[in-house]
């Protein structure tokens, strides 16, 4: 391959057959017209096809806790509905517009499995946050409300208010107002992602393509799409970094200043929206700042000049960013600094050999083929890459990527897609694991530019294979390859207890909310009015800290709220000032889910990450035989008992409580039991 | 030329000279859809104007007419920089301490919306100066860094104007088709909810023992039976010590499905001012959970005599 057809994969517009054809012969109109209607007709159908697949693979996942038809029905109807479009956008023949409107299109129904998991309310642990907060911004009409859940979030308003605006608007519920946000940043994101290859002077069919491999990212379908901040940011930071290349590369008096603009108040909507994603621009735009300054790279005229457009917005973006952290959200820094110290940590002692590495899909619901695809997605990104490097070279050398921001700004974006292959190594880590698949949604921004221009020089080859049999074969392959990547992606990312519906399973963050739970707290909050500080396990503070609009304990090693279920029953409740912290500060309920007592949790956690093990050496709860002892101890009541849930009141202070250990000296049945209907 | 066309045309210029003052007009005009019932029918109305015009007043008032996005760009970078006006109306708001309701995120936006179409204004009223057929003619240096690729996109102004059809049919169908997933999602059998049983005190709240008087005193509960299958029940109170005694004849229920019973409990006057701890529980008389076992639900409560001796207390 010649470094000239490397440019050209790169730059498709110098190629001999434009992205828009040239005028055709006078007889084929006919059997265009007739060809261009059959496959209208044929990607209709498996549209079609597709979303009854999906919605066929949801039905039948409500009724076990996982089987296999319900993941064959689910990719098959992705692919269905996903395949086609990438089909299309790749084709050489379709025009600009056709692109943008099936990106658009892709878009909206690559929302469709997140849309379906829980149209009418939130599921995922996060969500109850985000719930909780844009609730109490309605209903106080105040920013910056303490949130039980995630106390974090408060400080982030973005995605709250935004949403609150809508509601406010439109009068729909929250959920309907977040829906329609959400719906709309996911295409915005896929567009967005398009635009910024664009503006990084790729072709528009490259461009799409890149967007296209963006969507088959770990976070995609199910992480980015939840009510959650980082699914407003991601899209927020993806534009910021469009307005950021255009500035850079505009000449002066050309919108240099326009987007200069746009790129301020995008990054300072990210800033407000979301930390670490705040965190992950500013890291991009020093590395755009630092590629644009060095002269091998950007060195033309005018270098100096883009490269100080390039640090002067990276600069307002970081002082934004700062004052922000400084006077609005100072937690921010203590919130983000444990995750990367003990992933390190950890990473450290596996490959000292002192650690365990985390299993990879330990636990998981995934059939095997389902796990085996996510580990073809590094390696296929691998082999993308390296091609991209090649073309990258290929171009350099033959002076078709001459130095200049042009240059350097994919350069950077190069450099930003390669971290992705160190980081999956953090994956072994129980703490770097989560840090490291929310990475990927960032750092593939810059892996799909390098990946994407190696596949565009794939497909291209396929296409100019002289035999139609072997073409066929290899496209074929290509689109294999391509569903693979999109099953692996996706299964990279969330369990499948997140992903399907299914029975109630203990302990899981999206399959742990029943019937029973939302009646019981729509009782508690009826009955004791709400804002009540409580104690409870992790996934009933989540209903109960959400829609029952109360206030959880969070446990730590400094408030072990947790003893209370672990001790021994007649043993004493340690630490001797819990109780008395626990009566300071006003919590009065005790919830108990006492399924505790035999039950593990899927999620690993019984009330928060960092616990201490609640599991015996047989692997079975040390609660099992210790949750009765909350019906006799003295200064709880229980007030009330469902199938699963018991609610205690705790009567303060503890030590002036007592009843008599015997029955008081009355004749039996001496009192009186009635029911009325 | 037929008059239509000559109509179009004008609006068409009166639209591009004065267009930040329609749009504002547009979003005054907001205050209208609160005359429509709340939900769908208003969100379809008053989101797109909510998420075009802040936006498009911004890039107007950020770039020149000749260098604003144009395009799906444009109508992309409008809606988000709505999406952000919204955050920072609401940022506005609680700086001036100004509760945030429809009514003051609207004046807000509002407010905001007036200020740039002002600086469209004055925008356009610097660029004036400059008006005349030299500068009309004045074309953008290409930048020398434009790959071919680029330069050659701006040469297609046929795809900008598809691009707006296309793109409005590609999100009608995409709408459609999640809206018909949804759809049939929501009308397909589902699994009927596990359902639940349960007792809780009612009445006055429970905070402490209960003071029992020298006639007794009724302590009020409720049973919900919340299953798709009537059961049986034996209810029961007792008194809790070592051993326990029964407090008062148990009864047996049958309860309906989805059913609600309110029960009392007449405690009667205690002997001397101890606390002592009774209990009312609810047991099925055949297993209705198959999870549960075994099948009894209870709450519990302490009761005193404030007025009594607490001599024989332990």
């Amino acid at each position: 391959m010649t470094a000239a057809s490397y440019h050209r994969q790169l730059d498709p517009a110098e190629q001999s057959l434009p992205d828009h054809p040239s005028h055709p012969p006078p007889s084929v109109p006919d059997h265009r017209g007739r060809r261009y209607l059959w496959g209208a007709v044929a990607f209709a159908v498996c549209e079609l096809a597709g979303m009854s697949a999906v919605v066929h693979s949801y039905i039948i996942a409500q009724t076990t806790l996982s089987n296999e038809p319900e993941f064959i029905w689910f990719w098959l109807g992705m692919c269905l509905l996903e395949l086609p479009i990438a089909g299309l956008v790749a084709r050489r023949s379709t025009s600009h517009a056709t692109r943008a409107a099936l990106l658009a299109f892709y878009g909206l129904i690559s929302y469709a499995p997140k849309l379906l998991r829980n149209p009418t309310s939130p599921i995922y642990h996060d969500e109850f946050a985000h719930w909780r907060e844009t609730y109490e911004i309605l209903a106080t009409g105040k920013l910056f409300q303490p949130n039980p859940i995630i106390p974090i979030i408060a400080r982030y308003p973005g995605l709250h208010a935004a949403t609150a605006a809508l509601v406010n608007a439109t009068g729909l519920t929250i959920w309907q107002a977040a829906t329609l946000l959400l719906i709309f940043l996911h295409v915005m994101l896929v567009l967005g992602i398009a635009t910024l290859a664009q503006s990084l002077g790729l072709s528009n069919r490259t461009a799409s393509v890149i967007a296209i491999l963006y969507c088959l990212n770990s976070s995609f379908m199910y992480f980015d799409t939840q009510y959650a901040y980082e699914s407003m940011a991601i899209t927020l930071v993806v534009w910021a970094l469009v307005g950021y290349v255009r500035a850079i590369r505009a000449q002066s008096g050309q919108g240099r200043t326009g987007w200069g603009v746009l790129t301020v108040v995008l990054g300072a909507g990210t800033v407000v929206t979301h930390h670490l994603s705040t965190l992950v621009l500013l890291l991009i735009m020093v590395l755009v700042s630092l590629a644009l300054s060095v002269p091998r790279l950007a060195g033309t005229d005018g270098w100096a000049r883009t490269a100080r457009t390039a640090w002067g917005l990276t600069l307002v973006t970081a002082l934004t960013a700062g004052a922000w952290v400084h006077f609005v959200a100072p937690s921010t820094l203590s919130y983000l600094s444990p995750f990367l110290g003990q992933a390190v940590s950890e990473l450290t002692k596996v490959l000292q050999g002192s650690g365990a590495a985390r299993q990879l899909f330990g636990a998981s619901l995934s059939p095997w083929w389902e796990q085996d695809s996510a580990f073809l997605v590094p390696v296929f990104a691998l082999a993308l890459a390296i091609g991209g490097l090649l073309l990258f070279r290929g171009l350099i050398r033959d002076g078709h990527l001459r130095r200049g921001p042009r240059r350097a700004l994919l350069l950077a974006f190069v450099v930003l897609g390669l971290v992705y292959f160190p980081s999956t190594i953090f994956i072994l880590s129980p703490s770097g694991a989560e840090g490291a698949r929310r990475s990927w949604a960032f750092t593939w921004i810059g892996l799909c530019v390098l990946t994407g221009i190696a596949a565009v020089w794939l497909i291209d080859w396929v296409g100019r294979r002289s035999q139609q049999w072997w073409r066929a074969g290899l496209r074929s392959g290509l689109l294999v390859a391509l569903a693979l990547a999109l099953v692996g992606g996706t299964a990279a990312g969330l369990d499948a207890s997140y992903r399907f519906p299914g029975p109630f399973l203990y302990g899981s963050d999206a399959r742990s909310i029943t019937p029973e739970l939302l009646a019981a707290s729509e009782w508690f909050s009826a009955r004791f009015g709400t804002g009540n500080n409580i104690i409870t396990d992790r996934n009933t503070a989540l209903v109960f800290g959400s829609f029952g609009l109360q206030n959880p304990a969070t446990p730590s090693a400094g408030f072990p709220v947790y003893n209370l279920y672990s001790a021994k029953p007649g043993a004493p409740i340690e630490p001797a000032v819990l109780l008395y912290e626990l009566s300071a500060s006003r919590y009065i309920y005790l919830i108990v889910d006492e399924r505790m007592a035999y039950e593990v949790p899927e999620t690993g956690v019984y009330f928060v990450p960092d616990e201490p093990n609640f599991l015996s050496k047989s692997g079975k709860p040390i609660f099992f035989g210790r949750l009765g002892k909350f019906n006799t101890i003295p200064w709880m009541i229980k007030v009330f008992q469902s199938d699963n849930y018991s609610i205690y009141r705790l009567t303060a202070p503890a030590s002036k409580i007592s009843y008599q250990s015997q029955a008081p000296k009355l004749p039996d049945d001496s009192g009186r039991l009635s029911v009325t209907r | 030329m037929t008059r239509n066309h000559g109509f179009l045309r004008e609006a068409r210029l009166l639209w591009l000279a004065y267009w930040p003052f329609w749009t504002l007009v547009v979003f005054a005009g907001l205050a209208i859809t609160r005359l429509l019932p709340q939900g769908y029918a208003r969100a379809a109305v008053a989101v797109p104007i909510m998420l075009l015009v802040p936006g498009s007043l911004t890039l107007g008032a950020a770039f020149s007419h000749r260098h604003r996005p144009r395009a799906a760009t444009y109508l992309c970078y409008a809606m988000l920089l709505s999406a952000i006006w919204w955050v920072f109306a609401a940022l506005l708001l609680y700086a001036l301490n100004i509760e945030i309701t429809a009514d003051s995120t609207y004046l807000a936006l509002l407010a905001v919306s007036a200020v740039l179409a002002i600086v469209i204004g004055g925008r356009r009223l610097l660029g004036s100066q400059g008006r005349g057929r030299r500068v009309a003619l004045k074309t953008d240096v290409p930048a020398p860094d434009l790959s071919a690729a680029e330069a050659g996109s701006a040469k297609i102004p046929a795809a900008v104007r598809g691009s707006a059809y296309n793109g409005i049919a590609a999100v009608v169908a995409g709408a459609a088709l999640l809206a018909g997933g949804l759809y049939g999602y929501d009308h397909l059998p589902h699994p009927a909810p596990t359902g639940y049983t349960w007792i809780a005190w009612t009445g006055p709240r429970l905070a402490g023992a209960v003071a029992v008087g020298s006639a007794g005193t009724d302590l009020r509960f409720q049973i919900i039976h919340h299953r798709a299958d009537p059961a049986t029940f034996r209810l029961s109170a007792t008194w809790l010590g070592i051993p326990s005694r029964p407090l008062a004849k148990s009864l047996t229920l049958r309860i309906g499905p989805d059913r609600t019973f309110h029960g009392t409990l007449f405690i009667p006057p205690l002997p001397d001012g101890c606390t002592y701890r009774i209990a009312v529980t609810l047991t099925a008389a055949q297993q209705i959970s198959p999870t549960r076992q075994p099948q009894s639900w209870t709450i519990n409560a302490d009761v005193h005599d404030p007025g009594k001796s607490l001599k024989t207390c332990q």
